[in-house]
């Protein structure tokens, strides 16, 4: 039995025939949105997220079809686009860190953890309001599109040494705030 | 064992990245229509350029090396299928400025900046209690050496209708502001600059785009920073860009504009070097502010000129 086709492979095909590729835009629009969203704001990454694809759909011949999974290839588009919404970017991190002040995005039971909870999402927003951009855009596409160490050395181009390092780099740091936790070692080996 | 600040944190730090920002309303479907509608525009473009046609073998050898030509156009000028693709004018601002020339300030020199400058000014009669807004332009000169010291010294136009003004400036005095050890990366750079102590800290758009108008009107940013400062104005929301806008001079430029409620600053580049060559500060009164540069040069002493330079 002949399963669904990979990216890949629906990629390879849309070279010959175009209208193949709206099949990778229902695919993965929504993960790129909400990434982009959450990232750069509702409207700007609405925005950013037809462009990812207007420019993925341009770029396909360069998508490497020894990965089957379009979506590190996608999210490193995204990323690259928000390369030129730092205003945007720059805002909504504030407007996280007031917005976890006011605890209306921590959907936590317990009253004492919620306020553990605010305090810990105020630190992390100011954290990567502090980060440089390459570190933020890997720990966010870590944290927020869930890539692997491998998927974010592959949207990025880095080596995948790099990522492990700046991801260890940032967890120190955040770890000095008295912010993020073991998870991130947990996935060392993840490559 | 990590350090905690809070009981909770050292066991679900990362789900707490995880969770914030969170918060996105739930997909929109009219808006993933649109994106949709978007991406089926780009593939009918391509869908529509005219496939080639199996040639039939006479004439296939004698059309081969017009192929070959027409081949090489398409290539280069994709304008056969679509419009051709632009940058937008800030990023072409932006590509430019990382290109120009490194300049630089030998110590114990001076940048040296003209001016033409206008602006409202109200004053108050005494006697009477009225206040009439006249408009008084002069010209401005200033000489800035890196450690802070230098002169301005502002003449008015016409020449003796008022008093010239002169401040001098020793070391530490006028703002010689060094980006050299700043982040040359958009984001970092921005942080830097709307850090309190730079610029006035500024702390809304406006006074951002204003703030990147000084730095970008010295000749002595360099260009990995002037670059970043166009791609952080880029990156402001409402920013409005007209390109061939023309100064008070008349001369040609991108018109960066950004407005609010009270007020509007204009910034006006000159697209093939990205040099400042006007800003304009507008307020709902109507009363404004306006300088149009006329030359940046890199001189020896203070009240040399670059024609006495040579440079």
């Amino acid at each position: 039995m002949q399963g669904r086709p990979t990216d890949a492979q629906v990629i390879s095909a849309s070279l010959r025939d175009p209208d193949l590729f709206r099949d990778v835009f229902e695919r993965h629009h929504d993960d790129v949105r909400r990434y982009l969203q959450r990232r750069a704001g509702v409207d700007a990454g609405e925005e950013l997220a037809a462009q990812a694809f207007e420019e993925a759909f341009r770029t396909r011949s360069r998508f490497d079809p020894a990965f089957s999974d379009a979506r590190p290839w996608l999210m490193g588009i995204a990323t690259n686009l928000l390369r030129h919404h730092y205003r945007a970017e720059a805002a909504r991190l504030r407007a996280l860190e007031r917005t976890a002040a006011m605890a209306s995005t921590v959907a936590v039971d317990d009253p004492e953890e919620r306020l553990d909870a605010r305090l810990a999402a105020h630190i992390l927003s100011r954290a990567l309001q502090g980060m440089s951009r390459g570190d933020r855009d890997i720990v966010l596409l870590y944290a927020w599109a869930d890539l692997t160490y491998a998927e974010i050395a592959r949207a990025l181009h880095l080596p995948i040494g790099t990522v492990r390092s700046r991801l260890h780099r940032t967890r120190r740091r955040l770890r000095e705030l008295g912010g993020i936790a073991d998870a991130i070692d947990g996935d060392d080996d993840d490559t | 064992m990590v350090m905690t600040m809070t009981p909770n944190m050292d066991s679900n730090g990362f789900a707490e990245l995880r969770r914030l920002g969170d918060d996105m309303p739930a997909m929109d479907e009219a808006a993933k229509a649109r994106a949709r509608a978007r991406l089926d525009e780009e593939i009918r473009r391509v869908r529509v350029r005219p496939r080639p046609h199996v040639m039939w073998r006479p004439i296939a050898a004698a059309a081969a090396a017009a192929l070959v030509a027409v081949a090489s156009w398409v290539v280069l000028d994709r304008s056969i299928d679509r419009p051709a693709r632009r940058e937008p004018p800030l990023l072409q601002l932006a590509a430019v400025a990382s290109t120009q020339p490194l300049p630089s300030v030998p110590a114990g020199s001076f940048v040296y900046t003209s001016a033409r400058v206008s602006a409202t000014v109200t004053s108050t009669n005494i006697a009477t209690g009225a206040t009439e807004s006249v408009t008084v332009e002069s010209r401005r000169e200033t000489w800035i050496a890196a450690d802070g010291s230098g002169l301005i010294l502002e003449r008015p136009v016409p020449s003796g209708s008022r008093e010239t003004e002169r401040i001098r400036g020793g070391p530490g005095k006028l703002r010689f502001t060094d980006l050299d050890q700043l982040p040359t990366e958009p984001q970092a750079l921005l942080d830097e600059i709307v850090r309190p102590g730079f610029l006035d800290g500024p702390d809304d758009d406006l006074e951002i785009l204003a703030g990147i108008g000084v730095l970008l009107r010295d000749s002595y940013v360099d260009p990995a920073h002037r670059e970043g400062l166009f791609l952080i104005v880029e990156g402001i929301h409402g920013v409005e860009v007209e390109e061939n806008h023309r100064d008070p001079l008349g001369r040609l430029g991108t018109a960066v504009t950004l407005r609010d409620s009270n007020r509007s600053v204009m910034l006006v580049f000159q697209a093939r070097s990205s040099r400042l060559l006007a800003e304009r500060e507008t307020r709902a009164d109507g009363s404004f502010f306006e300088a149009t540069y006329l030359e940046t040069a890199i001189v020896r002493a203070v009240g040399e000129r670059p024609a006495e330079t040579g440079t």
